[in-house]
C-alpha cells in the first residue's frame, strides 16, 4: 500500500514499504514506468530510493491534492519489465588496490580467493543511485562477506575504488571520503564527465556483475 | 571576456540548477539565493535564469576586457569599479579595461554578478552550475582562479535599471525567522524536542557550506531509535543526525540521506537563509503547506508583475 506525504512545500514522498526487498523495488519500477508514460502536468522530477520515490512539483500548475489524486489513478502494468540490463564491471583485486584485504580476511575468516569468488558471483540489483553522481546502491551481497566499516574513514577514496561494508558493496564514482573496506579498483568510469550524452554507467533496476582482471588488464582498460 | 585577477574565497558560476538527474545521484546545485540571481539578470536584460557568478564571503577581482553592463545583487561587499564605490541593485555600465574589486563583507553572505548577454560556458547535463564535489559545471568544475578567462556573449546596449527602494524589505536581520513545514519523520522526535525546535535559537556553525548549514543549539532527540533507510532529499530538508544537531540541506546536498527529517524550509525563505553566514542565529516558525505555498505564490505573483512591467 502506497503512502503519500507532503515533503516541504513543493515535493511529495511516496513510500512503498519499510523493508528493502526486490518486491518493493519492483513496485517502484512499475510506478515510475507508469509515471513516465502519463506525464502529469506540473510534475518536475522524480527520484527513487530503496522504498520511496520523491516527486518535485510546481504548485503553480498542480496542487498537492490533485497530484496525489493523479498518482493514485496511475495505471501500472504489473508485469515484468524488459530483461534487466546487466552491466559487467572489471575489478582488479591486486594487492596494489586491495588495501583492506587483510582486514576483510580477518573479519570474514575467508581466503582472498574465496572473497573474490563470493564478490564476483552475484548479479547484484541496483536499488538506487545517490551519494555522489552515478554512485549505485547494490543489493545481493553474500552474507559471508559481511564486515564492519573502517574505524576511521579515509579522507580520500579515488574514483573506481571498490569496497564493502555491512551487507553493501559498491564503487566510488568521484573522489570522496569513505569508510568502506577497500577490496580493489575498477579501471572503468561509473561517472564519466567527458561523456556528455551518457555519463552514467548504470541506472536504477540494472544488474551489476563484477569480474576479476589482472593488473596488466587494469592498466590497459583504464579509461580515466 | 572577463579576466579573473583574484578568485576570492569561493566564486562559482551558477544558474538555477541542474534538474532531472537526481535519479542518477546528481544534486541540483545552482545559485543558493535564486532571488538575487533573478534580479541580477533582470537588471542587465538577461533571461532571468541566466548563469551568474556567486561569490561567498569575499569577492573576486575581475577585469573586463570588453565594454559591457553588469549588476550586483545579494550581499553588500563594498564593491568598487576602478576604485570608485558602486551600488548594488542597479545596472552599471562598464568600460573596457575596468577592474571590479570587493572589500569587507557588510551584510548578507553571497554576492551575485550578472553580465549583459551572459557568460559563454559549456553546459553539463543541461546546466552550467558548478558542483565542486564532483568537479562538474562552471569552469572545469572549479571555483574561479587567478588567470581564468570567462568569455561573455556579445551584447547590445541595455537600458539602465534600478530596483525600487523597499523591494527587498526584510531581507537581512540579525535574527532570522525561518518558516518551516513539519518534516517526514517529524513525529519520530520527542515532544520536548519538537517544542524546543520552534522555541529556541540555533546558530549557523562554521562548518557550513553549499551542501548544508550545520546548526548548533539545543540537541534534538528521537523518541525511538530505528535504523532508517536512505530516502530522497530535497533542498531545504532539515535532517538530524544522531548527535542531535540539525543540518539544513541546501543546493549541493546529496540526493539521498538516511537521517530523520524534522522539517523542511518553506521555498520562500530559502534565499534569505542562503544570505545568512556562520555565526548568525536563526529561529524556526511552523507554518502549514497551504501557508507556505500562498507565501511563495504571492511573492512570485508580485515579482512576476514587476519584472514584466518594468
Amino acid at each position: 500500500m502506497k503512502k503519500y506525504q507532503p515533503y516541504g512545500d513543493d515535493a511529495l514522498l511516496v513510500t512503498f514499504g519499510d523493508q528493502v526487498s526486490e518486491a518493493v523495488h519492483l513496485e517502484i519500477q512499475f510506478f515510475l514506468k507508469a509515471l513516465e508514460k502519463k506525464k502529469i502536468a506540473g510534475m518536475l522530477e522524480s527520484f527513487s530510493a530503496y522504498t520511496s520515490v520523491t516527486i518535485q512539483y510546481d504548485f503553480f500548475k498542480v496542487s498537492y491534492d490533485e497530484l496525489v489524486r493523479q498518482l493514485e489513478e496511475l495505471e501500472e502494468e504489473k508485469m515484468l519489465l524488459e530483461t534487466p540490463n546487466i552491466v559487467r564491471i572489471p575489478v582488479c583485486y591486486h594487492v596494489d588496490f586491495s588495501w583492506d584485504m587483510e582486514e576483510v580476511i580477518q573479519q570474514t575468516k575467508l581466503t582472498k580467493k574465496e572473497i573474490i569468488d563470493l564478490h564476483t558471483a552475484p548479479t547484484y540489483l541496483v536499488y538506487m543511485l545517490g551519494f555522489t553522481p552515478g554512485f549505485f546502491y547494490l543489493g545481493g551481497m553474500h552474507e559471508k562477506l559481511k564486515c564492519n566499516r573502517r574505524k576511521s574513514p579515509r579522507l580520500r577514496m579515488e574514483q573506481g575504488t571498490v569496497g564493502i561494508a555491512g551487507t553493501q558493496t559498491g564503487v566510488y564514482s568521484v573522489p570522496s571520503p569513505g569508510g568502506w573496506q577497500v577490496l580493489g579498483k575498477t579501471p572503468v568510469s561509473i561517472f564519466d564527465k567527458k561523456n556528455q550524452e551518457a555519463p552514467f554507467l548504470v541506472k536504477r533496476g540494472d544488474r551489476v556483475q563484477f569480474y576479476e582482471i589482472s593488473l596488466d588488464e587494469y592498466k590497459n582498460v583504464r579509461t580515466w | 571576456m572577463v579576466e579573473v585577477l583574484q578568485g576570492g574565497l569561493q566564486s562559482l558560476i551558477q544558474d538555477v540548477g541542474r534538474t532531472g538527474y537526481r535519479d542518477f545521484g546528481v544534486p541540483v546545485s545552482g545559485a543558493m539565493d535564486c532571488d538575487a540571481l533573478r534580479i541580477a539578470n533582470w537588471l542587465v536584460g538577461n533571461p532571468l535564469h541566466t548563469a551568474v557568478i556567486e561569490m561567498t564571503m569575499t569577492g573576486a577581482f575581475l577585469k573586463f576586457e570588453t565594454h559591457t553592463f553588469i549588476a550586483l545583487t545579494g550581499a553588500h561587499m563594498n564593491a568598487c569599479l576602478n576604485g570608485e564605490p558602486i551600488h548594488r541593485y542597479e545596472t552599471i555600465a562598464v568600460e573596457r579595461g575596468s577592474i571590479l574589486t570587493f572589500g569587507k563583507l557588510e551584510e548578507g553572505f553571497r554576492v551575485y554578478l550578472s553580465v549583459a548577454g551572459g557568460f559563454q560556458i559549456n553546459d553539463f547535463l543541461k546546466s552550467v552550475s558548478t558542483y565542486l564535489y564532483a568537479s562538474i559545471g562552471g569552469l572545469n568544475g572549479k571555483s574561479l582562479q587567478k588567470g581564468d578567462k570567462i568569455p561573455i556573449v556579445e551584447n547590445k546596449d541595455v537600458a539602465l535599471k534600478k530596483l525600487p527602494d523597499g523591494f527587498l524589505k526584510g531581507m537581512v536581520s540579525s535574527l532570522l525567522k525561518v518558516r518551516v513545514l513539519p518534516g517526514i519523520e517529524y513525529k519520530l522526535f520527542t515532544e520536548e524536542s519538537r517544542n524546543i525546535f520552534f522555541q529556541r535559537e540555533f546558530q549557523i556553525h562554521g562548518d557550513s557550506n553549499r551542501m548544508g548549514y550545520r546548526l548548533s543549539g539545543p540537541l534534538l532527540e528521537y523518541s525511538c531509535r530505528e535504523e532508517m533507510l536512505s530516502s530522497g532529499i530535497v533542498v531545504g530538508t532539515i535532517q538530524v543526525p544522531e548527535d542531535g544537531n540539525p543540518i539544513i540541506l541546501l543546493a549541493d546536498s546529496q540526493t539521498t540521506g538516511g537521517y530523520p527529517r524534522i522539517a523542511n524550509v518553506a521555498s520562500v525563505d530559502i534565499p534569505y537563509l542562503a544570505q545568512q553566514k556562520p555565526g548568525d542565529k536563526i529561529r524556526f516558525q511552523k507554518i502549514s503547506l497551504k501557508e507556505a505555498q500562498v507565501l511563495y505564490f504571492n511573492k512570485e505573483k508580485s515579482w512576476g508583475c514587476f519584472f514584466k512591467k518594468a
